[in-house]
Order: structure tokens, then C-alpha cells, then sequence
């Protein structure tokens, strides 16, 4: 016996190895090695990719409020490492690539009717593999917690919070506590890293002995009988090819698409929220029900629509198995898919147009520089002014201006430029804030100042006025 | 605003809108869209109030016109002290008909002053 062999035998006699790998290697193929088999195996190499990347990001990331964002920023920081960003984009290009190869392979499974008697519990698991991607994507949606993480997770638990009976006391478990805050990432965190995961493990190896007790579904051609071939080399090397094609999609997308992270989350802060790319067929039937039919939107289509699809073994029984006489059942599967994509394209091509009306997002009040809100003007006054200028404009510092005074009104009234060059070049202990801050923000927080006494309002020179109601200020 | 956020508080800006009904009366609502939370904002072309998110549309005193929301924008308690504006924030249940504190406290006054 060759030492090859001797190790061989050794490792069989021990843990059943070889035999494990002959039953994974002589599955029947019936009617032949397919292109169209491939996508199962794609998605499980898709899960390992999003496994390895989610660990990697795991390693760097703290799921607090005070430092979620800081430590992806982290990660992201291309002085850190190169490699992070990357790493990023794997994860969240891979959850995408997840979501279309998993409707790819909803509907492969559906045309070659492999959802049909007896396979309808593997149709299921698959649902609910489906579901837990689903559930992945918007738990791991507020992991970085910015704008876009933290509004649409707002939106998300309340449409939860709104199902009646059971929506308040989930919506309460998954948010944590009186705020969207610590507890809710924390939260999210272990669903999105422990929970789901460990959910998606079990149900794929169900959905993995459930498929090999039944075996692949040749799509039924007239009167020949399906010829059955083992799975390796041929379907074996079909799936490999695959799944290195996946591998090199993702690391394109991952090196050319970068992920942006975004502003970090700040409740004061407006932001026109939008779900990741998959939510949105949901977003906008949420849009379509006014009171009191909004649970229609809500809940009782996605509902319906859940329902329908896994119900489809059972819709799908009429006739042999030949694509013709099902041809009913598939044309609905794919109305329903066909009608989710004209719904995300609403949004998509509406938030375009919008986007074209309404430069720069909001309608605030034409005036140059482009203006900052009150809160950030608010904001940069309590970091960068309050350490010689109290809040209502009297001198901390006993050298620095007095807002208060005659002399500063008069050329808040008269000259406001002459007091943002002012702010911009400094002077005796006023520091030059001139390439600290912008124009804009510059101009802010010298209107706040302004707008503070009531006799400026009346005549505020050239400072700009809030856009607000016509009856009233601003936010 | 500081509110208990597990095993910490935090100290958020809140941004509300404030609305001069009459030349001496002050009224403040809350920028948190009463539907599902996102930011409702002034659409001056419209002359409304008018959510990004789902589209929701209020009329400039708040009151609810059209879309999804269940109720009009939620006014904050508000009082004026030594020609201050002060507000009390409070957040409100969003997707309910009825107007419900998070926290379950009453709201007294109409949200003007």
C-alpha cells in the first residue's frame, strides 16, 4: 500500500472521510449535469463568503453608540489599512449578490417545478432561508450607524410596532428601550452575528438532507426517461466555475463600488430615508394606503405575497411536470416578482426626479453661501465658540466681544460681512477660523448670533432669515 | 434632550418646528413624522409640511392632509419664559390614530404658548 493509501485508510477507518466524500461525490444527477443546478451551491459559497467577511468586520467593530460608527470608520480609514474597505465591500455586495442569486434560484426551482410533490418541504426551509437573509440585511442595515442605518431601522421597528397584538411587544424587545440607542445595537448585533446566523446554519442543513434525499428535478422533456449521472467531475466542475465567477463578481464590485459610510447618526439631523435596495418594492406600497387601510400596505400584501410564494407546491399541482401545462403558475410567481421590481423602480426613478426638482434635497431659502440648519449652526457654536462666548453672547473670556453690545449690533445691522471676515481672519484673541470653517457655516452660526436679539430680526442687513412657514421661523 | 440609553444617557438635539400662528402666540411641533418616524420637513413650493419618506403631507399648522399618516404633526409642550422659547420634548408613538407618549407621560397644553 502506497503512504497516500495508508493515510487514506487511516483517516476512513477513523472518521468515515472517504465514504462521507463518495456520497457527496456519486449524488445522481438525473438527466445530466445542468448549468441551471448551480445556483444552490452559489449561494452556500455566498454565505461562507459573508461568513468569513462579517467575521473579519466583527473583529474591529463595537456595537455601542458612542463608537459603532467610530470603529468602522476605523476600518474603513485607508491610512489604518488598505484592506478595509474591501473587506466591507465584500460584506455588503455580498448580502446583494445573495438576495439576487436567491431569486434566481426561486425561480429556476419553480420553472423546473422542483417544488412539486414530494419536495414541498424543501421548498419550505428554502422560504425560510430566504426570510433569514431578509432578516440579515435589515438587522445588519443599522450596524454603522449613520443617517441612513438609523432612520431606516426608526421606520422598521415602527411598521413592527404598528402590527396589531404582537407588533408593540416585539417592537419593544428589538429596540430595547425608551431610545434607538445602545440597547438596540447591541441588539441587532447579536441577531445579525449569533441568531440569524446560527438559524441560517440549521435551515441549510436541512434544506441540504431534504435535497439530497430527493435529488435534483430534471425538467421533464416529453417521453424520455431522465438518465441519472454522479455529480462529480461534471455538475462538480459546473459548480466550482460558478462559484469562482460569484468570487470574482464580488471582488470586482467590492474594488470598484465602494461603500460609503455615511454621516454618523444624528436624530436632529433630516434625513430622506430609504430601506437597502431589496426593502424598496416594501417602502413604496407603503406609500399607496392612507388611513385606514395602511396595515394593507403594511403588513396584508407582504403577508399575501409571503403566503403566495410559499404556497406555490401546492398551486403548482395541476399536470405532469411539464413546463407547458404549469405555465399558470410560474406566469404568477413571476407577476409577483415582476410587480416587487416595478415597485422598487418607482422609487428609484421618483427619488431621481425628485432629486433633479429639488437640488441639494431641501427647499431651504436661496441664499449664498448654501446654508447650514440651525442645529449645525448650534452645534459648531457649542464646539468651537463657547470656550470665550457664552450662549446668549455675553464674554466668557473677559477679552472676547460682547454680542451684547451697541458696537457689535451696529455692524451685525450694517456690515454683516465685515463680521464673517472678522470670524474668518480673527484678531487680538479671536482665532482665524478661516479653512476651519466654511463660508457657509461661518455665515450660520453668525445669523444664530444675530437672530438671538429681537431688534436684529427687525433689520438683519444682509443676514439671511430663516425659510420657514410664511407664520412662522425655523426647525 | 437627555434620555436613558442603557447603560448610559444621552444628551440628542432634537429639532422642532416652531409656528407663529398669531403674532403673540408661539405653537411647536415636533420634526418626528407621526407616521413612521422619519423627518418631516417644509416644502415651501407646496406651502406643507411634507414627510420624504412616505410622503405624507401636513397642512402648515401641522394638521394632517394626505398619505399614510394616521394623525397630524405632534405638538410639544412650550412656554415662554424671559422671552425664551422653551419646549418640553416628548416622542410620541408613531402609526397610532391616537396621540400616545412613548414614555407614557400626559401632554398638557396644545403645543402653544
Amino acid at each position: 500500500m502506497s503512504p497516500l493509501r495508508r493515510a487514506q485508510h487511516w483517516l476512513e477507518e477513523r472518521t468515515g472521510a472517504l465514504t462521507a466524500w463518495r456520497h457527496v461525490a456519486d449524488e445522481p444527477v438525473h438527466g445530466g449535469p445542468r448549468w441551471a443546478y448551480v445556483l444552490g451551491s452559489v449561494l452556500l459559497f455566498l454565505a461562507a463568503a459573508q461568513l468569513l467577511s462579517g467575521v473579519a468586520l466583527a473583529f474591529e467593530y463595537a456595537p455601542t453608540t458612542s463608537a459603532a460608527w467610530e470603529s468602522l470608520a476605523r476600518v474603513m480609514d485607508p491610512g489604518q489599512s488598505p484592506w478595509g474597505r474591501v473587506v466591507r465591500g465584500l460584506h455588503h455586495h455580498g448580502a446583494s449578490l445573495m438576495v439576487i442569486v436567491l431569486v434566481a434560484h426561486v425561480v429556476q426551482v419553480a420553472l423546473f417545478g422542483a417544488h412539486r410533490r414530494p419536495r414541498e418541504a424543501n421548498w419550505l426551509t428554502g422560504m425560510a432561508l430566504g426570510l433569514v437573509v431578509l432578516a440579515l440585511g435589515f438587522t445588519g442595515y443599522l450596524l454603522p450607524w449613520d443617517q441612513t442605518a438609523f432612520y431606516a431601522t426608526r421606520v422598521g421597528i415602527n411598521i413592527v410596532r404598528s402590527t396589531p397584538v404582537v407588533g408593540a411587544p416585539i417592537a419593544e424587545l428589538l429596540q430595547g428601550g425608551p431610545i434607538l440607542g445602545n440597547l438596540t445595537l447591541t441588539r441587532f448585533y447579536v441577531l445579525h452575528v449569533v441568531l440569524l446566523p446560527g438559524a441560517l446554519l440549521l435551515l441549510v442543513v436541512v434544506h441540504l438532507v431534504l435535497f439530497r434525499r430527493h435529488g435534483v428535478t430534471a425538467r421533464a422533456s416529453g417521453a424520455t426517461p431522465a438518465r441519472a449521472e454522479p455529480f462529480w467531475p461534471r455538475q462538480a466542475l459546473r459548480d466550482v466555475l460558478a462559484m469562482l465567477a460569484a468570487c470574482a463578481l464580488l471582488l470586482l464590485a467590492a474594488w470598484l463600488l465602494p461603500v460609503e459610510l455615511g454621516e454618523k447618526a444624528d436624530p436632529s439631523r433630516p434625513f430622506d430615508a430609504r430601506p437597502e435596495w431589496y426593502f424598496l418594492w416594501l417602502f413604496q406600497l407603503l406609500r399607496w394606503f392612507e388611513p385606514p387601510w395602511e396595515l394593507v400596505g403594511s403588513l396584508v400584501i407582504p403577508g399575501l405575497v409571503g403566503l403566495y410564494f410559499a404556497l406555490q407546491p401546492w398551486l403548482d399541482r395541476r399536470g405532469p411536470g411539464e413546463p407547458r401545462s404549469r405555465r399558470p403558475a410560474f406566469l404568477g410567481l413571476l407577476c409577483a416578482l415582476g410587480g416587487m421590481a416595478l415597485l422598487t423602480v418607482q422609487v428609484v426613478v421618483g427619488d431621481a426626479l425628485r432629486a433633479e426638482a429639488e437640488p441639494g434635497g431641501e427647499e431651504a431659502a436661496p441664499v449664498a453661501p448654501a446654508p447650514i440648519s440651525p442645529v449645525e449652526a448650534g452645534m459648531i457654536y457649542g464646539e468651537r465658540c463657547t470656550e470665550c462666548h457664552r450662549i446668549d453672547g455675553s464674554p466668557e473670556d473677559p477679552d472676547a466681544r460682547d454680542f451684547r453690545s451697541p458696537e457689535f449690533k451696529r455692524m451685525a445691522r450694517n456690515d454683516f460681512q465685515a463680521l464673517v471676515r472678522a470670524v474668518q481672519e480673527g484678531g487680538d484673541i479671536m482665532p482665524a477660523f478661516e479653512g476651519e470653517l466654511t463660508p457657509a457655516q461661518i455665515h450660520g452660526v453668525l445669523t444664530q448670533v444675530v437672530l438671538q436679539f429681537p431688534e436684529l430680526r427687525e433689520a438683519p442687513g444682509d443676514a439671511p432669515t430663516d425659510a420657514g412657514p410664511p407664520d412662522g421661523g425655523g426647525p | 434632550v437627555t434620555a436613558r440609553d442603557g447603560w448610559t444617557e444621552r444628551t440628542d438635539v432634537q429639532t422642532v418646528w416652531v409656528l407663529r400662528p398669531q403674532e403673540d402666540a408661539i405653537q411647536v411641533l415636533t420634526a418626528i413624522c407621526p407616521h413612521l418616524g422619519c423627518s418631516v420637513q417644509w416644502k415651501a413650493a407646496r406651502g406643507a409640511f411634507a414627510c420624504p419618506c412616505h410622503d405624507s403631507e401636513f397642512a402648515p399648522d401641522g394638521a394632517r392632509r394626505h398619505g399614510p399618516a394616521r394623525r397630524g404633526m405632534d405638538p410639544l409642550p412650550v412656554r415662554i419664559t424671559h422671552g425664551e422659547v422653551q419646549v418640553r420634548w416628548v416622542e410620541f408613538v408613531a402609526g397610532a390614530a391616537e396621540r400616545r407618549t412613548t414614555d407614557g407621560s400626559p401632554v398638557d397644553g396644545q403645543g402653544t404658548a
